[in-house]
């Protein structure tokens, strides 16, 4: 199924982001960030959406219940969407899914929201720059599945 | 596995006694939707004659395991168990799960289950528990399902108020910060390694409780009947009950007052105006006696009989009025030394003129 467990007992921790990015905007951004050469941390998977209204919160609880240490929703900003309510809907989902998550004992910077326009290829990876800099400090995922190595 | 339910299943006679009853058949209208076509099914796939395809399968998730049908069998047949385990043999061989909500609340469990995980909106509760403790109270999973509904569910208002409920009975209870999901869905929906693992771990939290209560009556057959837990384990509402019975008086109809005299009015008059009064099932003419008339031969019959009318009155107060000093006495003896093993009963004897003065205003 995809269960990814983390070597703790060495200090290179290398955490793992999944990062759902809108096609219109934020994708875009990544697409940018990447044509521009600006480097940035190799940690994040993208998974590209049409919109991050359509991001459900089944998504989410599995890319945590497989193991990733950290997850980044992104998309247009408030007023910018290709859809033009879509980031709303996101961001109220967000909201709610905060709460469950933070009541199971996940740290709250494991989960990000961020709006990133299709020009801000530097937002992007500044954003990554920081949650992978966060996660390394705060470690892998508790929530992981161990494994008997 | 299913197999092992083959003679139970073959007790169906096919009556469709299940089929009547059925709440789904009621709408679905399909054979299989009841209990009586899902049994055939079964017994044509243990008997090799009968394929998994996609209408067996939505014939054995299109049922809520409700037990109406089982409950109205006039064979016996263990429904519930049998449909379990063939949800069971389905996961077993990879089918997935139509869980509603995409699957969510399944994660969720699943969450709850790691190593890592803890409860962090305890400081979301009012009123005064502990992290550990002999009276546990445990909560589900409530909290974690609450946000992620459209609805609200109380649920700071419900743990919040079942704390109050033990701080009013004197009670400090528990809520441990480990306590995983129940893992009730997990063995509902056949996945039964993941319903030990959940079960292992909370069953280590509450090795050492002597009494659990719990307000999800998911998690309290689970915890009662599919756990194996040493403790006492309660649903709120016989626990509520309890603390209810124990503030409630009763009478008890001395011989010589009731049916040699016929006075049986008067002292109720007065007890039901200055206590919430409950009747025992014998009462007044059908009042049983204390065991003794006179001081003379009080024996083990007699103590038999005393414990039945103790037991009766535990049954429903907290405390039993009697208005004869030999009653008084020979119930208040018996109450001194247990006769059997499993104690006394919780019940507290008063005479009746001492109980009214002392309710007296003033």
């Amino acid at each position: 199924m995809g269960y990814r467990f983390t070597i703790v007992e060495r200090n290179d921790f290398e955490p793992l982001i999944i990062s759902f990015a809108c096609n219109w905007c934020s994708y875009a951004a990544s697409d940018l960030a990447g044509t521009s050469r600006i480097r940035y941390p190799p940690n994040v998977r993208i998974i590209r959406v049409m919109c991050s209204g359509m991001v459900d919160p089944i998504y989410i609880l599995k890319a945590f219940e497989w193991g990733a240490d950290g997850v980044l929703v992104t998309g247009c900003h408030i007023g910018g969407c290709h859809y033009i309510s879509g980031n709303i809907r996101a961001e109220k989902m967000i909201q709610k899914l905060k709460t469950s998550l933070h009541r199971l004992g996940l740290e709250d910077e494991r989960l990000m929201l961020q709006w990133i326009s299709s020009s801000e290829g530097g937002l992007f990876t500044k954003t990554l720059e920081e949650m992978t800099g966060r996660l390394k400090n705060i470690g892998p995922l508790s929530l992981r599945r161990k494994r008997n190595l | 596995m299913i197999t092992e339910y083959i003679r139970e299943i073959t007790k169906c006679v096919r009556c469709g006694k299940c089929t009547v009853f059925c709440p789904m058949f009621d709408k679905l209208e399909w054979e299989v939707g009841a209990a009586r076509g899902k049994l055939l099914l079964a017994l044509g796939f243990i008997q090799g004659e009968v394929e998994i395809n996609d209408e067996f399968v939505k014939s054995f998730y299109q049922c809520s395991t409700c037990m109406r049908c089982e409950a109205e069998c006039p064979s016996g047949v263990p429904v519930i168990n049998i449909i379990r385990e063939m949800r069971r043999t389905l996961v077993t061989r990879e089918i997935p799960i139509p869980f509603s909500h995409k699957g969510m609340f399944d994660v969720i469990s699943k969450l709850t289950g790691r190593e890592g995980f803890n409860s962090k909106w305890l400081n979301l509760i009012e009123g005064e528990f502990l992290r550990e403790g002999e009276v546990v109270y445990f909560p589900g999973c409530l909290p974690y399902i609450e946000p992620l509904l459209d609805f609200e569910l109380d649920f700071e208002r419900t743990i919040s108020g079942a704390i109050k409920i033990f701080n009013q009975a004197g009670i400090r209870p528990a809520i441990p910060e480990d306590l995983r999901c129940c893992g009730h869905d997990a063995l509902w929906s056949g996945q039964y390694e993941l319903f030990n693992e959940l079960r292992e771990k909370n069953s280590k939290i509450l090795g050492k409780a002597k009494l659990i209560v719990i307000s999800c009556a998911e998690c309290y057959r689970t915890l009662k009947k599919d756990y194996s837990l040493e403790g006492r384990i309660l649903h709120i509402s016989e626990f509520v009950a309890d603390l209810v019975r124990e503030g409630k008086v009763t009478f008890h109809d001395p011989c010589r007052l009731g049916r040699h005299m016929g006075v049986y009015k008067p002292p109720r008059d007065v007890l039901t105006r200055i206590a919430s009064y409950e009747e025992m099932p014998r009462s007044g003419k059908e009042a049983l006696c204390c065991g003794v008339g006179a001081w003379i031969n009080c024996n083990k019959y007699s103590e038999l009989i005393r414990e039945e009318r103790l037991k009766e009155a535990a049954g429903v107060a907290g405390i039993m009025i009697t208005s004869c000093t030999k009653c008084l006495a020979h119930f208040r003896c018996l109450l001194s030394e247990p006769l059997e093993k499993e104690g006394l009963p919780k019940i507290e004897v008063r005479d009746f003129t001492e109980f009214v003065s002392s309710n007296l205003a003033g």
